[in-house]
C-alpha cells in the first residue's frame, strides 16, 4: 500500500490533519464516494488555521480529500451556511455546496459532558439533519 | 417519671441502631475485604464497565487519544510488549486507524456509505461531506494516554483545554 504524498501540501498541521483522514479514504475506497470532505469547526481553531484548506486529488480508486478549518462556534457557523441556502422556491436555486449539508456531524473527544455551550449547536445540528432528511 | 421513662426509650433505640449500623459496617469491611477492597458500589462500577465497554486498554482511544504501547502474543504465549519508543509509525497508525474506523463504522450504520468495500471504483460517484463540531486547536496533535492504567474519569480528564462548539 503507497500513501498518497502530503508534501505538497504546504504547513506542517495541515500536512499531520490530512495524514489524519488517509487511512479513512482507504476504508471509503468502491463505496461510491469521489471525495471526501471534512470540514473542522471550532472556536478554539488557531487563526493561522482559519479559513485554511487542503486538498488531496482523488487516486484512482482512492477518493479524493478537501480538509478546511473553521474558527467559529458550530451554531454560528451553521447558521452562516444556511443563510447561504435557497430560502423558498422562488428564489434561484444556489450552486449547491460541497460543504453544507452535512451527511454527518462528528464531535470526536468534544467534552460535551461539562460545557453548556453545547446545547445550541447540539440543536443546530438537528435542525439541519431534519430538513436535509425531508428533503426531495 | 414518664418523661424519664420516654427519654431511656429513645436513648435504647438510638443504642440499638448504632450498634446495627456498627455491625453492618463490619460486614460491609469483611465484604470489601473478599471483593479486593472494593465496595458494593465500586464493584457495581467495575461490573458496568466491563459489560459496557468491554477490556479496559481499549477504552476510550479515540482521535487525539492513542495507546502508547501495544501488547502482542507470540505463537508461544509469550506477550511481547512494544514500547514508546520502538515505531513512531506504529503509534501514528494506532490513533489515526481509531479515528478513521470510528468515523467509517458510524458512516456505515447510518447508512451513508456500504460498508461492503470491494476495493473497486464504484459506477455512481458522489461526494460526501462530514463536518466535524468542536474542533479545536490541537486537531492532527497527539496526545499521549497510558491506555493500561486509565480509567474513564483519567481519561475524560486527557481531553485537552476546554473545547467550544
Amino acid at each position: 500500500m503507497v500513501l498518497p504524498s502530503v508534501a505538497n501540501i504546504g504547513m506542517p498541521f495541515l500536512q499531520t490533519t490530512v495524514k489524519l483522514f488517509i487511512e479513512l479514504l482507504y476504508l471509503l475506497r468502491g463505496s461510491g464516494i469521489s471525495t471526501l470532505h471534512v470540514v473542522l469547526v471550532g472556536k478554539n481553531i488557531k487563526s493561522a488555521q482559519t479559513k485554511t484548506t487542503a486538498t488531496l486529488p482523488r487516486d484512482g480508486a482512492l477518493p479524493g480529500l478537501s480538509v478546511q478549518f473553521v474558527a467559529e462556534n458550530y451554531d454560528d457557523f451553521a447558521a452562516q451556511q444556511e443563510k447561504k441556502q435557497p430560502a423558498g422556491q422562488d428564489e434561484a436555486p444556489a450552486l449547491p455546496s460541497p460543504t453544507f449539508p452535512p451527511a454527518c456531524v462528528f464531535a470526536v473527544n468534544a467534552g460535551m459532558w461539562g460545557f453548556d455551550e453545547w446545547k445550541p449547536a447540539v440543536q443546530r445540528i438537528f435542525e439541519v439533519q431534519l430538513r436535509v432528511a425531508a428533503a426531495p | 417519671m414518664r418523661c424519664v421513662s420516654q427519654v431511656k426509650s429513645i436513648e435504647e433505640r438510638i443504642a440499638k441502631l448504632n450498634e446495627r449500623e456498627q455491625r453492618n459496617r463490619l460486614k460491609g469491611l469483611q465484604r470489601e475485604k473478599r471483593f479486593g477492597g472494593m465496595n458494593a458500589y465500586v464493584r457495581y462500577l467495575n461490573q458496568r464497565k466491563v459489560e459496557s465497554m468491554g477490556r479496559a486498554p481499549g477504552l476510550g482511544l479515540g482521535w487525539q487519544l492513542y495507546s502508547p504501547t501495544i501488547n502482542l502474543t507470540g505463537a508461544d504465549g509469550s506477550v511481547i510488549v512494544v514500547p514508546d519508543n520502538a515505531s513512531q509509525t506504529l503509534l501514528d497508525l494506532t490513533r489515526k486507524t481509531t479515528l478513521s474506523l470510528t468515523i467509517f463504522v458510524a458512516l456505515a450504520r447510518l447508512g451513508i456509505v456500504n460498508a461492503v468495500n470491494t476495493g473497486a471504483p464504484a459506477a455512481d460517484d458522489r461526494e460526501l461531506c462530514i463536518h466535524a463540531a468542536g474542533a479545536n486547536w490541537s486537531e492532527g496533535v497527539p496526545v499521549e494516554v497510558r491506555m493500561l492504567t486509565s480509567t474513564a474519569a483519567s481519561v475524560a480528564c486527557c481531553d485537552g483545554p476546554p473545547i467550544g462548539c
